[in-house]
C-alpha cells in the first residue's frame, strides 16, 4: 500500500473523528463537562435512524431522524441531569469528578437501555452509496462513494456550524456564553437557555456521526465507545477549546493512525491513538493547535 | 425611575457582606458608593443585578421588586452592571463585544442598537480604531472602556459600575470619569458607582454613601463627605 492512498484512506474517517470532537468541545465549552455519554446519545440517535430506516426503507428520512433524535437526547440530557450535576458539584469536594462519573454512568444508562429496547447483537447500517473504492484509470484507490458522501457531509456540515458561529446572533451568544457566562448574563442573555442548546447541537452533531460511521462499523449499544476514545483524543489534539482546532485533530488523527495500521497493522492502531492522547497531554497540554495560555473561538 | 434599597442584608456562606442597608439612589445623577476593599460594595452590585441573592430586605425599581427577578429580567428593566476587572469577553472582537450588550434586543431595535454602537465609537475612538481586534489585545484602559461600552449599547437607566479606575494609570482614569460625567449629563441616566478610589469618585458623583463593613455610615451630599476631614480619616483613610 502506498503512502498516498494510505492517506486517502484516513481521511473519510478523520472526518468523522471530527463531528465527535467538535461535539465533545461544543458541550466542554459551555459546561465544562467532558460528556463520555455522547457515545451512547449518537448510538441511540442512530438507532433511531435505523428503525426509522428498518419502517420507511428510506436512508435520507434516517439520517434527518437520527439528528433529530440526537438533537432531542442531547437537549435532554442538559436539562434533566447534567444541570443539576453541575449545580451541585461545584460545592461539593468532589467537584472536580463528579460530572466525569456522572457522564460515565449515564454511558452505562444508555448501553443498557438500548440493550433492552433493540438488543445486545451487531447489527448492519445501510448506507445509499457504493463502498467499494473507486478506480482512476483503472486502478482501484482505497477511497469508496461512501467515503466522499461522508467528507462532503462533514464539510457542509462544519461550514453550517461555522456560519452559525460567526454570522449570527445565536453563534455570538453562544460564543459569549461558552467564554464568560456572567458577562453574557448581563448582556441579558438566558445563558441555560444558550446551554441547553448547545447540548442539542452537539446530540445532533452525534447522531450524524452515528449515521455516517455505522455502515463500517456496525450498530450495537456499545459500538461507539472506541470512536469517543478517539474523537475525545482530536479534541484534545485540539486544544479541547477550540472548534475549529478539534475539526483539524479529527483529520490529523484519521490519517495518522490510517498510515500506522496501513504500515504496522491493525493491532497497534488503538494503542497509537492513547499513546498520542498521553504525548499531547504530556508535551502541550493546551494542544498542537491551541494557542498558549489563550483560548481561541 | 429611583432605586430604594430597603433593609437589605447578604450573606456569603456564614460571612454577612450587607447588614440591613437602606439607602436611596435618586434618578439622573451620579451616586457613589465608596468603602474600603472587603466592605460589601461588590457584593452589593451583584445582589442588585441579580447575580447574587439577598437574605432580607428590598430594592425597588419604582414600584419593581429586583430582589425577585433574574438577571436577565433586571436588564430588560434598563438596569446595566459592568462588572469589576474590565469584563469583556477576550475571546471576541471589540465589535462582537459591543454587539453582544445589544444582543437581546436586537431584533425589537436592530437600527437603535447599531446607533448606539456607533455612539460608543465617537464616545471611545480608541475602540472604533481596534474594532475588528480580539478585546485581549487591548490594554487595560481600552479594556475597561469596551466593558462600559458594552453596557451602555442597553441604552441603561441605571448604569451599576463595579470599580472602573482599578489597576489603572491615574490618566486613564481620570479621562474615563470625565467621559462618564460627560455622558451621564448628556443622557440624564443614573449611575451608580462602586469605587475604592474616593477622591475621584466623590469628584463626579452628586451624591456619597459610604459603607464599612457591610454597614451604610454615611449617606450625604458628595461635596459634604468630601470636605469633612473626620469622617475621611475615619473610613477613607486620608
Amino acid at each position: 500500500m502506498n503512502l498516498i492512498n494510505t492517506l486517502i484512506a484516513g481521511v473519510s474517517i478523520g472526518a468523522i473523528y471530527s463531528l465527535i470532537a467538535f461535539a465533545l468541545i461544543l458541550v466542554w465549552r459551555s459546561t465544562r463537562v467532558v460528556n463520555f455519554a455522547q457515545a451512547g446519545q449518537a448510538a441511540f440517535s442512530t438507532y433511531i435512524g435505523l428503525s426509522i430506516e428498518k419502517a420507511l426503507d428510506n436512508f435520507w428520512l434516517a439520517l434527518i431522524g437520527a439528528i433529530i433524535a440526537g438533537l432531542v437526547v442531547g437537549a435532554f440530557v442538559e436539562v434533566v441531569i447534567v444541570r443539576f450535576i453541575v449545580k451541585r458539584a461545584t460545592s461539593a469536594a468532589t467537584a472536580t469528578v463528579a460530572p466525569v462519573i456522572a457522564m460515565l454512568g449515564l454511558l452505562g444508562i444508555f448501553q443498557g437501555v438500548m440493550g433492552l429496547i433493540w438488543g445486545g447483537e451487531y447489527q448492519a447500517y445501510p448506507t445509499a452509496f457504493s463502498r467499494d473504492g473507486i478506480s482512476i484509470n483503472g486502478t482501484q484507490i482505497p477511497f469508496s462513494q461512501n467515503d466522499l458522501f461522508v467528507l462532503l457531509t462533514v464539510v457542509v456540515a462544519m461550514s453550517i456550524a461555522a456560519l452559525i458561529f460567526q454570522k449570527t446572533s445565536l453563534g455570538l451568544a453562544m460564543r459569549a456564553a461558552a467564554f464568560a457566562p456572567e458577562v453574557t448574563r448581563l448582556s441579558g442573555i438566558r445563558v441555560s437557555r444558550i446551554r441547553t442548546l448547545g447540548w442539542a447541537f452537539a446530540g445532533g452533531v452525534g447522531g450524524l456521526a452515528g449515521v455516517l460511521v455505522a455502515p463500517t462499523t456496525f450498530i450495537a449499544p456499545n459500538s461507539f465507545d472506541l470512536l469517543l476514545v478517539f474523537g475525545f483524543t482530536a479534541a484534545v489534539i485540539g486544544g479541547l477549546d477550540s472548534l475549529i482546532g478539534g475539526v483539524l485533530g479529527g483529520l490529523a488523527l484519521g490519517i495518522g493512525l490510517s498510515v500506522v495500521t496501513g504500515y504496522l497493522g491493525g493491532s497497534y492502531t488503538f494503542m497509537t491513538a492513547f499513546v498520542l492522547l498521553i504525548v499531547v497531554l504530556l508535551i502541550r497540554p493546551q494542544g498542537i493547535l491551541g494557542a498558549r495560555g489563550a483560548r481561541r473561538a | 425611575m429611583t432605586l430604594r434599597v430597603r433593609g437589605l442584608t447578604i450573606d456569603h456562606g456564614a460571612i454577612r457582606a450587607i447588614s440591613n442597608a437602606t439607602f436611596n439612589v435618586p434618578r439622573g445623577s451620579i451616586t457613589a458608593i465608596i468603602g474600603a476593599n472587603g466592605a460589601g460594595k461588590s457584593t452589593l452590585l451583584r445582589t442588585i443585578s441579580g447575580l447574587k441573592r439577598a437574605t432580607a430586605g428590598s430594592i425597588l425599581w419604582d414600584e419593581i421588586a429586583l430582589e425577585k427577578l433574574q438577571t436577565e429580567q433586571i436588564v430588560r428593566q434598563g438596569i446595566i452592571h459592568v462588572p469589576e476587572g474590565r469584563s469583556v469577553v477576550t475571546e471576541l472582537t471589540v465589535h462582537e463585544n459591543l454587539l453582544l450588550g445589544g444582543l437581546w434586543r436586537l431584533h425589537s431595535h436592530k437600527s437603535d442598537v447599531a446607533l448606539a454602537i456607533e455612539e460608543v465609537y465617537q464616545l471611545f475612538p480608541r475602540l472604533n480604531e481596534r474594532k475588528k481586534q480580539r478585546a485581549d489585545t487591548l490594554s487595560g484602559g481600552e479594556r475597561q472602556m469596551l466593558a462600559i461600552g458594552r453596557g451602555l449599547i442597553a441604552r441603561p437607566e441605571l448604569l451599576l459600575l463595579d470599580e472602573p479606575s482599578l489597576g489603572l494609570a491615574p490618566l486613564v482614569v481620570e479621562q474615563i470619569f470625565q467621559t462618564l460625567s460627560d455622558l451621564q449629563e448628556k443622557t440624564g441616566m443614573t449611575i451608580l458607582l462602586v469605587e475604592q478610589n474616593a477622591m475621584s469618585a466623590l469628584r463626579i458623583a452628586s451624591q456619597g454613601i459610604v459603607l464599612d463593613q457591610g454597614r451604610v455610615v454615611i449617606a450625604d451630599n458628595a461635596k459634604a463627605i468630601m470636605s469633612d476631614s473626620a469622617l475621611r480619616h475615619a473610613y477613607l483613610g486620608y
